[in-house]
């Protein structure tokens, strides 16, 4: 019975990474390609060796409206606006009542004096599911040579209620520029469920 | 969006604060207790009614939410126990996982009055609320409760008794009363994960359907990745850090919609 377990969870290992998420810390993140809000198609590999931050957003999520509307995302967006290229990735499908314009959302995000390269429209999530982002928001860190290092959520405080934070998007960033290793690659992301299509 | 137009009420006197999302009332809050005497030990429920399509979260919220978060404020030398949340249903949105309450949910405590406490005599027990309800979307929502310890009026009490009662009878039970044990429970390394597998024996291992699991300080669970079948638990953790060790594993085991309370250390390999 117990060589007939060991078999079972071996099983249960093999069929777990067959079907793991194709995006894995550690590992380089395959090329992908998505339209921005200006119509203008955006390759990860328009950006071959340099950082890059991707984003998960909707902004009818009362989470993503605290962490812009406290400046928690726009002070890293501003602070790296110079060192990394920031994508912020919209993966709500049309039928949600979540679902906005590109025109909305750049002018919702203007209003949020948000600080980003592109922000890319994944409306049949494809390219959410691949990353296997959960919540909005969702960060990613890729370093130069294309492999994600940073996995997870933009801060410590799902709550909005701790007067000191560790913002981990902010330290990664920081200990990826200084040439240091990055101390937590993945945290539990917090926010809205990503509005994907059923 | 502009329609989630959302507007916090105060309705005395149990300081009953809803949501309105589009004219209605999301969810209601109150205090509630069917206690006599309140200079001994007593329950008091944080009762939420939520309306059709709504729901709350559980301890664990899963993959995204936010559980429902309790501040007491309670007289000098009072005390109050750990918040007991009852069994909550899981709520499947594509590959994505939440557990959490529908229709309604009732949050139990237990306080224990300082010593010197009377009966009759009048006090105040506060809460501070603060949670999130979705339904295709989220809308966060905060509130002030309070209960006074001045005797009830029967038909409240009553009212409150039921709605306790209710609440016990979906407190999860203890795991030695679910007819199975555990045979074997293991963390095996797959990098970058760690796939936890859990064999249970027993007369009753067939009724076993699911684990609701509590999330972990070192790793992050891949919630869609959690199943039972034929007895034996399988669900893949994502370490935090590296050299992150996942030792145990706690939550609860489901047989249909009753839930064990079971903590599983793991042997790691």
């Amino acid at each position: 019975m117990r060589r007939l377990f060991i078999l079972v969870a071996a099983l249960v290992v093999s069929i777990a990474i067959a079907s793991s998420p194709s995006v894995e810390i550690g590992k380089a993140v395959p090329e992908f390609s998505l339209t921005d809000i200006n119509g203008k198609t955006v390759k990860l590999s328009d950006y071959k060796g340099k950082v890059v931050v991707l984003e998960w957003t909707n902004p009818n999520c009362p989470f993503v409206q605290r962490v812009y509307r406290s400046g928690i995302m726009t002070s890293v967006q501003k602070k790296y606006a110079d060192k990394v290229i920031w994508l912020t990735v919209n993966s709500t499908n049309p039928k949600h009542q979540d679902f906005e314009t590109a025109e909305d959302l750049k002018k919702t995000y203007t209003e949020w004096k948000a600080t980003f390269v592109s922000m890319l429209l994944d409306p049949e999530g494809k390219i959410g599911k691949m990353f296997d982002a959960k919540t909005t928001p969702h960060m990613y860190i890729i370093d130069k040579t294309g492999t994600l290092v940073y996995a997870g959520a933009i801060d410590d405080d799902p709550r909005g209620s701790k007067s000191e934070k560790t913002n981990y998007v902010d330290a990664a960033l920081q200990n990826l520029l200084d040439g240091k290793p990055i101390p937590v690659s993945t945290t539990k992301p917090y926010g809205c469920t990503v509005k994907y299509s059923p | 969006m502009l329609w989630l137009c959302l507007i916090a009420v105060v309705v005395a006197p149990d300081l009953v604060r809803a949501q309105l999302v589009d004219g209605k009332q999301v969810v209601k809050a109150e205090m509630i207790s069917d206690a006599n005497d309140f200079s001994k030990p007593f329950t008091v429920g944080i009762r939420f009614a939520i309306e059709p399509g709504w729901y709350l979260y559980w301890r664990n919220p899963g993959d995204g939410g936010l559980p429902i978060d309790v501040q007491w404020e309670l007289p000098a030398g009072w005390n109050v126990s750990e918040i007991q949340h009852p069994t909550p249903e899981k709520i499947a949105h594509d590959d994505l996982v939440s557990y959490g309450y529908k229709r309604g949910v009732t949050l139990l405590a237990t306080i224990t009055p300082s010593a010197e406490s009377k009966k009759g005599e009048a006090n105040v027990i506060k809460a501070k609320l603060d949670w999130l309800v979705c339904k295709e979307s989220c809308v966060r929502g905060k509130a002030e409760v309070e209960l006074s310890t001045q005797p009830l009026p029967e038909l409240k009490r009553r009212s409150a008794y039921s709605l306790i009662k209710a609440a016990r009878d979906r407190l999860p039970r203890a795991f030695h009363t679910a007819g199975v044990t555990i045979a074997d429970a293991r963390v095996v390394n797959s990098s970058p994960h760690r796939v936890v597998t859990v064999r249970f024996t027993g007369q009753k291992v067939d009724r076993i359907t699911d684990f609701f699991p509590d999330a972990l300080e070192n790793a992050s669970i891949d919630y869609k990745s959690v199943k039972v079948e034929n007895g034996v638990l399988s669900l893949t953790v994502q370490p935090n850090e590296e050299g992150a060790v996942v030792h145990r594993l706690k939550g609860l085991l489901m047989a249909g919609s009753t839930g064990y309370e079971c903590v599983i250390p793991l042997k790691v390999h």
